[in-house]
């Protein structure tokens, strides 16, 4: 269900919101270094990754974007984030962070109605409540559990042991995992995987490119990149 | 399904931006906070930019050599370039030092002040700094209204004798120096220095050749 490089979860967050950032004498904020004893596999599943997005992703989501027209796309963005909701508001509440838990359920509750089932952002337009720093329970378990190793995985792209766990978690959560799993609507539930990571693909063309383009070793650069950013995710 | 990776790709024209964007004024006399350097920085160089795109992007490499100027006087370079090799700095001489300073600063020029032409109209928020010690972390958003994205980069700026100096800059919890770091390692401990002095020039000439 990962879109290769990028998560679901998207649009415009607010990371402003209970953003604490520690200003240690120099670095005492480092990150280690995630551990990779599979790296010849991650390294040969990153290419397949690297190629599938190239060969295939990109080109669908640019053919996409031309006949959809870009608010049409975030529109579909913020139905699948909103759909998603469930995944974050349960999460919070098993990290207890009530005050988060309680901005996403209202979030959910007034873009499924005003915002016509999640398609609209009412919430933060018009109510100011801005979307939280997103949870997942990846995140939840590195409360108490460190990454253990990192994995890149065919079409899923970057993960570690704990987030790979965590995703099929919240994957029990996900609306669409119970809509696949009482058959007629398994097609159902697998074309609305496909649009959503083709809808996030075309609204996010050029970043992969760019971020490979500054890497002197792009897989090694996407593990820490992945590493720090989870890291960073999991203290807010 | 939080594989991410991400959002920080859109790396980009928030170091364009951002990386960009210390800047201060020439000859102020008291020292500048690390904030005022940053949002002064950010003001030159987005008129640059601004100006760039009103010229229908002609100028290339002017342009780029006016942000490299601006870059120069808010990045500490040698501070970068020494965090991100480690332990592996103090083992080399003062010149292949300096030699490999000048070829991390190439590196950045040509992955993100380079890129000029990424730059669509950004905006930049300030949202409050932090000092301690002779460090200091300003945390700023860069907003892309035509995009709908708001992506949080904070920049680590040092004292150095009474001037703020960055040394870091950290998208969406990603710093820069780190990820630099993590892959100069990785090549140091399979090869050599001679090997990753290699890497970063061949790099540099395709880089050029594009």
């Amino acid at each position: 269900m990962g879109v290769l490089f990028f998560n679901h979860n998207s649009l415009a967050s607010d990371p402003a919101q209970g953003t604490s950032i520690s200003v240690n004498a120099s670095e005492k904020t480092e990150v280690l270094p995630m551990p990779d004893p599979l790296q010849g596999m991650n390294r040969a599943f990153y290419k397949f990754n690297d190629k599938l997005y190239f060969w295939v992703l990109k080109p669908v989501a640019q053919g996409y974007g031309k006949v959809l027209p870009r608010p049409a796309r975030l529109s579909v963005q913020n139905f699948f984030t909103n759909a998603y909701a469930p995944v974050r508001l349960i999460n919070c509440g098993l990290q207890c962070d009530f005050q988060k838990g309680s901005t996403e359920l209202s979030r959910f509750g007034i873009n499924t109605t005003l915002g016509l089932v999640g398609l609209f952002d009412p919430a933060k337009n018009w109510f100011h409540l801005n979307p939280p720093d997103e949870e997942d329970f990846g995140q939840t378990l590195g409360c108490y559990k460190g990454p253990g190793f990192y994995l890149n995985l065919p079409f899923a792209g970057s993960t570690s042991l704990r987030d790979g766990i965590g995703s099929l978690v919240d994957l029990c959560i996900v609306p669409s995992y119970w809509v696949l799993t009482h058959y007629p609507a398994a097609y159902i539930a697998t074309g609305a995987t496909i649009l959503d990571v083709v809808n996030r693909t075309s609204l996010r063309i050029g970043e992969y490119e760019e971020f490979k383009r500054a890497a002197l070793d792009p897989y090694v650069a996407i593990r820490d990149a992945y590493n720090q950013h989870r890291e960073d995710a999991i203290t807010k | 399904m939080h594989f991410l990776g991400q959002r920080l790709l859109g790396l980009t024209v928030c170091l364009l931006l951002g990386a960009v964007f210390c800047s201060q004024s020439l000859g102020a006399v008291v020292p500048a906070s690390p904030t005022e350097k940053v949002r002064k920085a950010t003001e030159e160089i987005t008129s640059i930019l601004d100006e760039y795109a009103k010229n229908h992007q002609k100028n290339r490499e002017e342009t780029v050599s006016k942000i490299m100027a601006i870059a120069d006087q808010h990045f500490d370079w040698a501070e970068m370039a020494k965090r991100s090799l480690s332990r592996f700095w103090k083992q080399r001489k003062p010149d292949e030092q300096k030699n490999f300073t000048s070829l991390f600063r190439d590196l950045i020029k040509n992955a993100y002040i380079g890129k000029v032409e990424g730059y669509a109209g950004e905006k930049v928020i300030f949202e409050g700094e932090k000092i301690e010690d002779g460090y200091s972390v300003v945390k700023t958003k860069i907003i892309t209204p035509s995009k709908g994205t708001e992506i949080p980069v904070y920049y680590r700026l040092q004292n150095s004798e009474g001037n703020w100096m960055v040394y870091d800059v950290v998208i969406e919890g990603v710093s820069l120096v780190n990820n630099y770091r993590d892959q100069f390692n990785s090549i140091l401990q399979g090869s050599s220095y001679d090997e990753l002095v290699k890497r970063i020039q061949d790099k540099l000439a395709q880089d050029n050749k594009k």
